[in-house]
């Protein structure tokens, strides 16, 4: 379903990916992630009739849909954006104020909370991002691994979708990468004077999709356009 | 009447202790009932005062961890107590009232939605209602 979710996203694929997957989402500064996710996720809410929650680790609410709406998205209720950033300014703290735990914890207790408004049929949750998270978590490489395999295997439970923010290069290999369902790379590409920006599916765990990027088109929000010839 | 307060207090007293009581609060410009009600706080909090002082910190922080996750409600209803001047190692039910509600949904509202957050609202009020101004 999730290849319905934005116009021209299913030309990607040839058959309908798991719903209860852990997807990334990965890409540079400026590769519209959070909107992409956020469009994702909000598409999926409406076509399934459920709810969805949006856990911001670093990003304003305000000025998260601010971006939403300067790119013809609009904000829907039934994905509900927890700003965590704003909460923990509010207390006049920092980030040291919780143990790692207590940061994973809190992700999981959200995606049990009681939301009303969302509802209790929640199909889709978001982090923005993996980058924020594991920056709140000060533990050494290999036991960051661990905890990620726990994070994504105790996601991956909850059935749900779950698209995980990540900034970085997708050609930079990451233990993550092993880790997760699915990962979506977001580029910009210089072809001669022109400047495009793209969408790939890397990986997709449980069916067929095209390997090659394709043109993201931001029209009124967002769509997939073709096949993107960078020859 | 009190708001929150209950009428059914019939009590035998001894007609000895009641003249003292009656003089008492001629003396001290109170009524029978303030004097009663300071001698029964008095009392309730030199034996009993641990317990209440906790239950009430824990009360509200389990209230909340429907919504938060137990570490992050403890840092809330601590930071509250702080806001009010009010140590929350000794906070007790009466210290709960509107304002004090009012601030925990100040600092959950980055987190919850409208509808979670009058729940919240709510269920403190129905709860604490008494210690509620």
């Amino acid at each position: 379903m999730i290849n319905q979710t934005l116009p021209g996203f299913g030309a990607m694929f040839d058959s309908s990916p798991p719903l209860e997957s852990v997807v990334l989402i990965i890409g540079r500064a400026g590769t519209l992630k959070s909107s992409f996710a956020y469009a994702v996720a909000m598409n999926l809410c409406k076509m399934m009739n459920s709810g969805g929650l949006y856990l911001s680790l670093e990003q304003n609410r305000n000025m998260f849909i601010r971006n939403l709406k300067s790119i013809g998205i609009m904000p829907s209720n039934r994905l509900h954006i927890i700003d965590f950033s704003t909460f923990m300014d509010s207390l006049g703290t920092n980030s040291h104020y919780f143990t790692h735990d207590e940061y994973v914890d809190f992700v999981f207790r959200a995606l049990s909370m009681e939301l009303p408004d969302v509802g209790t049929n929640l199909r889709c949750f978001i982090l923005d991002s993996l980058n924020a998270l594991q920056s709140l978590m000060d533990v050494s490489e290999a036991e960051l691994r661990r905890k990620m395999n726990d994070f994504f295997f105790r996601l991956r439970k909850k059935g749900i979708l779950s698209l995980i923010i990540m900034e970085g290069d997708a050609d930079v290999e990451r233990d993550e990468y092993y880790l997760v369902d699915g990962i979506i790379e977001l580029g910009i590409m210089h072809i001669g004077t022109d400047i495009k920006r793209y969408v790939r599916i890397r990986k997709m765990r449980g069916c067929k999709h095209t390997l090659y990027p394709h043109i993201l088109e931001v029209d009124g929000g967002i769509r997939v356009g073709g096949e993107l010839i960078y020859e | 009447m009190v708001k929150g307060s209950i009428r059914r207090t019939t009590v035998d007293f001894d007609a000895d202790l009641f003249k003292r009581l009656k003089e008492y609060a001629i003396r001290h410009d109170k009524t029978m009932r303030e004097v009663i009600t300071e001698a029964v706080i008095e009392k309730l909090a030199r034996e009993g005062v641990e317990d209440v002082k906790a239950e009430a910190f824990d009360d509200v922080v389990e209230t909340l961890e429907r919504y938060i996750s137990r570490s992050i409600a403890e840092r809330v209803v601590e930071r509250v107590c702080q806001d009010l001047g009010k140590d929350h190692t000794s906070l007790k039910y009466e210290d709960i009232d509107s304002d004090f509600a009012r601030r925990i949904e100040k600092y959950l509202e980055p987190l919850l939605t409208k509808k979670a957050l009058q729940k919240v609202k709510n269920e403190i009020s129905r709860k604490y209602g008494g210690g509620m101004r």
